[in-house]
């Protein structure tokens, strides 16, 4: 991949690991916003996402040398970003206990015509109304591809707690898509 | 709406979603990566100069007497006085290139020396102490040989009208006129050694608080000095100013 005419990303990362400011400034402008969309799908807001990201790319410059060049470079940091924002959510947050739900149960009906001219934005205020715990299980599984299992290792839950608040973050998710859709179209879901 | 189809939407919208960072965070990373580790360095090194100054500051006082009076080395004044061929002076007015007029000392000796040869170096000191009597110079040129027992007066121009001022021999002081010919231009050099024995009285420094009342007020230009201590013996050295930025405090 070229970041610049000149740079391939290993020569980059090369500089980087040498401390040269002007390769890390680089290297970071090449996926700043990318990665604040990460952070931003598990914070609240943009500062607290803002801050997430800042901790992100200090801990990804300061560990440079543990990356192999196995998978994409990318990947990598996306992953450094989840575990600084699942470190932050410990740090601010406690985990709420959450009663298991029927997966089965009553499902509101959404028209997925509607929802795939939804924007992105909007989905992203949704998943930012959801309580930390329902947001973090959700974004973990959904978005970033996350097992129960590996969920349940990396914010010390069980593997039960992880499905039930999957299942109850999916509800709440499909309820305010339909008042949205209401909204959008002029009647209530 | 099945939940896979839920986790897909979510997914394709928000998968590869950005938002441009304030400047700010990089900033911060940049100062976690490099700033705050050259700030300590500053404090490190600011922290062992100032151990070495109270170092230094210890040692001489205890094993330094300072002195409540000195003497000035000798100086060495040298006068050049470049003089072109000298005209009466009515013939200066009358040519125009003379604004003024101002009689200058011109002790015997070195006019003595300058009638010797057309002189570039000085050779011998001359006496400050000679009796002088103005006596101004009307005849052309002091090329020949002059009498050794008259002071005279030479005189020179001065572009602009200005006091009569004498000339102190403590600095190096040239006069030159615009030469009136192809001639050549006799130059007197005029050297004089006085000794100077002023006694200056030194403030001496009497306590702990005097000296480092005196170190801090060599590095600290400020008004309010960062710390300030009382001079007297009697008091001892309390601290009697403080300026830390912000916090200020002065006891008068």
């Amino acid at each position: 991949m070229l970041l610049k005419p000149t740079y391939t990303i290993d020569e980059l990362l090369n500089r980087c690991k040498a401390g040269e400011r002007k390769a890390q400034e680089l290297l970071y402008k090449q996926f700043a916003s990318k990665m604040l969309g990460v952070c931003m799908r598990y914070a609240i807001d943009k500062m607290e996402a803002e801050d997430v990201l800042q901790n992100g790319f200090i801990n990804v410059f300061k560990n440079l040398d543990s990356y192999r060049g196995k998978g994409s470079f990318e990947g990598w940091i996306r992953r450094i970003m989840v575990h600084c924002s699942i470190e932050h959510y410990r740090k601010h947050h406690k985990m709420m206990p959450v009663a298991d739900v029927d997966e089965k149960g009553n499902e509101p009906s959404v028209n997925p015509v509607v929802i795939a001219n939804m924007d992105a934005k909007d989905l992203m205020s949704l998943i930012n109304q959801l309580s930390p715990g329902y947001r973090m299980v959700f974004n973990l599984f959904a978005i970033d591809g996350y097992s129960h299992k590996e969920i349940a290792e990396i914010v010390g839950i069980t593997e039960g707690a992880s499905k039930s608040q999957l299942s109850r973050a999916r509800a709440i998710l499909k309820e305010q898509v339909i008042k949205m859709e209401g909204k959008i179209y002029g009647y209530a879901g | 709406m099945q939940d896979k189809e839920l986790d897909s939407l979510f997914n394709s919208k928000l998968d590869d979603f950005e938002m441009e960072p304030s400047p700010k965070v990089w900033n911060g990373i940049a100062d976690e990566l490099h700033g705050k580790k050259g700030k300590r360095v500053v404090i490190y090194y600011l922290s062992v100069a100032a151990s070495v100054i109270i170092l230094v500051s210890a040692g001489l006082l205890f094993f330094n007497h300072t002195q409540n009076t000195f003497v000035k080395p000798v100086k060495q004044n040298k006068v050049a006085v470049k003089i072109d061929k000298l005209l009466p002076v009515g013939d200066r007015v009358k040519s125009g290139t003379l604004t003024t007029q101002r009689m200058v000392d011109a002790p015997v000796n070195s006019v003595t020396n300058v009638s010797k040869q057309a002189v570039n170096m000085p050779e011998e000191g001359v006496n400050k102490t000679a009796t002088e009597i103005p006596v101004p110079i009307n005849s052309p040129g002091i090329t020949g040989p002059l009498p050794t027992n008259k002071p005279l007066l030479a005189v020179v121009t001065e572009p602009q009208q200005k006091q009569p001022a004498m000339v102190v021999p403590s600095k190096a002081t040239s006069f030159t006129t615009t030469p009136a010919d192809d001639q050549q231009v006799p130059e007197v050099v005029i050297t004089t050694t006085e000794t100077i024995n002023t006694p200056v009285k030194k403030r001496g420094i009497h306590s702990v608080g005097g000296l480092i009342n005196a170190i801090i007020a060599k590095v600290d230009k400020r008004e309010d000095k960062l710390i300030e201590f009382t001079e007297d013996d009697e008091d001892g050295s309390a601290i009697t100013g403080l300026n830390l930025g912000l916090i200020k405090i002065k006891k008068q």
